[in-house]
């Protein structure tokens, strides 16, 4: 895992406390940033920043349930852990919907913070490199001409090479050939493997 | 009968054959014959009968010695005399008449004549007898035999006089029972006395009180009466009567002629006797009666009982109309004052119901001043009923008072107004008879009005004073100094512990402790020149207490005494209230701060949390660092930094909030304001935050300075916060603030809390401060009244304003501190 392209963004009205957490997550070998409202954060970052977010439910202005929410908006994939002081369930139950990682209680116990920035910081990284694969198989289905497109929908779908062909009206060999070309620029050895990436990229039939 | 008596020699007895024997033995001499003779001389001489003989000219011939018993003569005495020389009168005069009868044949019964015997005394004697004729027819002589008769006549002639009496007695018990008029009654009286024949005369003195002769009447007698009546018109009286004025008892005078020689009617009365008793009833003597009875009856008991009788009815009549005229008089009076009378009197009957309860009454008689007393007119009311007469009547209790009344006997007396009647009467209402009364009433409305008044102002005076809540002292005072009491209150006794009777006389310095009374002069002089003087004292009690006293006094002066009202009033109580208020106040203002900080638990919480957070973050990295081969030391050090400062922080917050719950008396601090506007922002930061307020402390000189209790300032200011961030709490707004300003003036510092909410309801405004006065679904409404009194209590303002873009901005004052 690397840590250096990563940062924890600490919001917190009370300066005191979000400089402790950027101590923590310092000593944790983590870049850290405090801010002391949420929209000071939004305006100082873009969307693909990598991180984790640290947040205080309870500041003037904008809120941390409602930074989450704006944070979802704009397809931030920065996972969010919730400080709250005597959470109610309910907005325990809000924020955890809404994507947060985690809502940890003050005062909270020994390592609880400790724990909820590694666990985010690992969701990240799974988040960060699905995202990327993800990216990849469009970016590759993207390259595909519309006969190979359509060619391809098809073998998903199960269907054998002369099926295709009269159901496009073209020449079995023309299948064979587009396959061929579908399967190499997906860079998939096999149907099953084709039929995998569809459906990982939510391109599913 | 054989003819004997003629030839009957009569011997005489021993004691007359010394005298001449007119008696002629019997001629006739044979022993046989001179035998019988002898019997019959001896039977006739000895007889126990009487015998006489009379000869034509009515001479004694013959008589025994019975006769001569009798009579008490001698034989030479009496015969030859004519016999009407033994007798009365009045007999003699009959005998007269007699005599020629009793010379034809035939018997003489029953003949009686009164004769006198010997020793001058008066006998009746009857004679029974025949005459003796000759052959030829011609008169002889006269055989009679006496019988003393005089106790039998006397006999009759009593019992004759006792009917007469009692007949006079009949006549005048009849005259008595109607007769009204006193002379007619003793005119009547006299002339029935001896028209009956039960008195010969009878006359009549009627005295007065002073035993002077005012009225005379008399029967019986002739011109001799009017001879004695211009004497006794004169204030002579007789003897009779005047002894029978001394004595109750009969009076007799047996023999009038020498008894009463001087009395005009002596001479009327010879041969009889004079009765006189005094007309008296009841112990009273209305006059004299005196009567002629005969002599024979004077000593008669039953002849004077019947007498006595008579006089006492007589006695009676006159007490009767003496009654009668006394009635007559005293009702002609009382007429008099009945139509006299200023008073209204009426006289009425009670109606009853079935049950025998008064219902009603009817009005039978009205004297003139009814119709001036009541208004109403006499000829309207007479005959009526009352509830017919004066409707309304039966709202009063008079009906059922005037029945009792009548019905009892028992007067009563009332004072009442007589509502339908528009007046107040004073009345007296008396029973006259059964079931009737009568009632004499005056009105005396403007009387009662007057002393209702009069009554009702006393009353309230009195009320007042007795029952006034302050102690009141008058004391009498002259230019020399004060005075004895002379009046107090029962606070008066009850404040000080003395009854009134001990107050009362009391000077000056036995109830003024001595440390106040060298201020009474001065007090003294003030009440000369202003006539009032108001201050406060302490007054000694009877068991040595110091009653801590606020005394209104006032100089005023009645009747020609100058006196001081002093209304006095124990503080004591007053005082021990105050301090129990401040105390209370206190209690409140503690209460309301504990609910405060009861409000603010989460808040508290995150307060604290926030140190503890960070303490936890910056010792977990220490720890982190510390770890690592390459430790970075200074970067730990400044961590450990940041923790103390934390826990510092922290505890800093812990000691703020026990200061704000602390419940110690308030000791005036000088501080700065801004420290005091920070640990209200602190205590009420959390609610702000959850309500997304910003609290700020806007311009606010760290270096000025309040003389204020802190605590109960900081309460001011964490009530004023949470009012603006409540008013806040449903604002649209993003940029929800309230805002601490404070600018010196003066001896002042003006401080403001202003929110930019709605402001307040318009309604509300005026009232903000009034306790229990709350907009809020859970509040109570104290937090402003609090808030008011607390600057209140130091001596400050506070009023609201409108604050910044429309909202509600409160502003107090608090004395400035110095340095």
């Amino acid at each position: 895992m690397s840590s250096s392209n990563r940062v924890v963004f600490v919001i917190d009205d009370d300066p005191n406390v979000g400089a402790s957490v950027c101590a923590l997550a310092n000593s944790m070998g983590c870049e850290a940033r405090a801010f002391t409202s949420a929209e000071e954060f939004l305006s100082s970052i873009d969307p693909s920043q990598r991180g984790v977010v640290v947040v205080d439910l309870r500041m003037p202005g904008m809120n941390g349930l409602e930074l989450q929410d704006e944070l979802r908006r704009r397809k931030s994939l920065l996972p969010v852990i919730v400080l709250t002081a005597h959470a109610r369930t309910q907005t325990t139950v809000r924020a955890m919907k809404a994507g947060a990682v985690t809502v940890v209680d003050k005062p909270y116990h020994d390592d609880d913070l400790w724990d909820a920035i590694r666990a985010a910081m690992e969701q990240e990284q799974a988040i960060w490199e699905r995202e990327s694969r993800l990216q990849e198989i469009r970016d590759r289905l993207g390259t595909l001409t519309p006969d190979e497109r359509r060619v391809a929908d098809l073998v998903v779908q199960g269907l054998p090479n002369k099926a295709i062909a009269n159901a496009l009206n073209i020449a079995v060999r023309t299948v064979e050939k587009r396959r061929h070309e579908v399967l190499a620029k997906m860079n998939v050895k096999s149907v099953a493997e084709l039929v995998r990436a569809f459906h990982e990229a939510g391109e599913s039939t | 009968m054989p003819h004997v008596m003629p030839m009957i020699k009569v011997v005489p007895s021993e004691a007359t054959v010394s005298g001449t024997d007119p008696v002629t033995p019997p001629s006739q001499s044979s022993s046989d014959l001179a035998g019988t003779a002898e019997q019959f001389w001896l039977f006739f001489e000895r007889s126990m009968l009487c015998y006489q003989s009379l000869d034509a000219e009515g001479r004694l011939l013959v008589v025994n010695q019975a006769w001569l018993d009798l009579l008490g003569y001698t034989r030479e005495a009496v015969l030859g005399k004519p016999f009407a020389d033994f007798l009365t009168p009045e007999s003699r005069s009959r005998l007269a008449e007699q005599l020629p009868q009793s010379e034809q044949p035939g018997e003489v019964r029953g003949v009686q004549f009164d004769v006198l015997r010997g020793d001058g005394e008066v006998i009746t004697v009857g004679f029974f007898g025949r005459s003796a004729h000759d052959a030829h027819g011609r008169f002889l002589c006269t055989h009679c035999i006496l019988h003393d008769v005089t106790e039998r006549k006397r006999a009759e002639q009593r019992a004759a006089h006792i009917k007469r009496v009692l007949l006079a007695i009949r006549n005048v018990n009849q005259l008595i029972v109607h007769e009204t008029d006193r002379q007619r009654l003793i005119d009547r009286a006299c002339a029935n006395l001896t028209e009956t024949l039960g008195y010969a005369s009878a006359w009549i003195a009627l005295l007065s009180d002073q035993g002077e002769a005012t009225m005379t009447a008399a029967s019986g007698f002739g011109d001799e009466f009017e001879t004695l009546r211009r004497q006794i018109e004169r204030g002579e009286l007789p003897p009779c009567t005047g002894a029978a004025i001394q004595d109750p008892r009969m009076v007799t005078v047996k023999l009038p002629d020498q008894e009463c020689r001087d009395c005009p009617l002596s001479a009327k009365l010879s041969g009889h006797a004079g009765l006189s008793r005094a007309l008296a009833f009841g112990g009273k003597v209305y006059g004299v009666l005196t009567v002629k009875v005969p002599s024979a009856f004077v000593d008669d008991d039953e002849a004077q009982g019947l007498f006595a009788e008579l006089v006492g009815d007589l006695a009676f009549a006159l007490r009767k109309i003496a009654d009668a005229e006394a009635l007559e008089e005293t009702q002609r009076r009382f007429r008099s004052l009945f139509e006299g009378a200023l008073d209204g009197i009426a006289l009425h009957e009670v109606v009853l119901d079935d049950h025998g309860q008064p219902v009603d009454y009817v009005f039978l008689e009205t004297n003139p001043a009814f119709e001036t007393q009541t208004g109403l007119r006499s000829a309207d009311v007479l005959g009526r009923r009352v509830t017919e007469a004066i409707p309304g009547i039966e709202r009063t209790p008079l009906i059922s008072i005037y029945g009792q009344v009548a019905l009892t006997g028992e007067p009563a007396r009332l004072s009442l107004f007589v509502e339908p009647l528009g007046r107040h009467y004073a009345i007296s209402a008396f029973p006259a008879g059964p079931r009737r009364f009568g009632v004499a009433f005056e009105d005396v409305t403007a009387r009662v009005q007057a002393e209702e008044l009069l009554r009702e102002s006393e009353a309230r005076f009195r009320l007042l004073l007795e029952n006034a809540n302050d102690a009141i002292f008058v004391r009498e005072v002259s230019p020399e100094g004060l005075g004895r009491l002379v009046e107090v209150n029962a606070r008066a006794c009850e404040m000080l512990g003395y009854t009134r009777d001990e107050l009362l006389g009391m000077a000056a310095d036995q109830i003024v402790p001595p440390e106040h009374s060298g201020r009474l002069p001065a007090i003294l002089q003030s009440l000369y020149e202003n006539g009032a003087a108001l201050f406060e004292t302490e007054l000694l009690s009877k068991d040595g207490r110091q009653v801590p006293a606020e005394v209104s006094a006032r100089l005023f002066c009645f009747r020609d005494q100058a006196l001081i009202l002093s209304v006095t009033r124990d503080i004591s109580q007053r005082q021990a209230a105050e301090r129990r208020l401040a105390e209370l106040e206190w209690e409140l203002a503690h209460a309301s701060r504990l609910a405060a900080l009861g409000e603010s638990t989460a808040g508290f919480a995150h307060e604290v949390n926030q140190p503890l957070v960070s303490i936890m973050n910056f010792a977990r990295a220490c720890v982190n660092l510390a770890s690592q081969e390459s430790a970075d030391l200074v970067q730990i050090r400044r961590w450990a930094e940041a923790i103390g400062a934390a826990a510092s922080q922290a505890g800093d917050i812990i000691r703020r909030l026990l200061d704000f719950a602390r419940r110690d008396p308030p000791e005036r601090q000088t501080v700065p304001l801004a420290r005091l506007a920070d640990d209200a922002m602190l205590l009420v930061g959390h609610e702000a935050r959850a309500n997304r307020v910003t609290l700020r402390c806007d311009r606010v000189d760290p270096a000025l300075l309040v003389h204020v209790q802190t605590v109960a300032i900081q309460q001011v200011l964490v009530n004023l916060l949470r009012n603006g961030i409540e008013a806040l709490a449903n604002s649209p707004r993003k940029d929800r603030r309230v805002v601490i300003r404070a600018v010196p003036r003066g001896q002042w510092v003006e401080v403001s809390v202003a929110d930019n909410g709605p402001g307040p309801d318009p309604s509300l405004r005026d009232r903000l401060f009034d306790p229990f006065v709350t907009t809020k679904p859970r509040g109570v409404g104290l937090g402003l009244s609090i808030t008011k009194t607390i600057v209140e209590d130091h001596g400050g303002t506070i009023w609201t304003a409108t604050g910044e873009e429309g909202g509600l901005a409160i502003h107090f004052t608090l004395p400035v501190g110095k340095e």
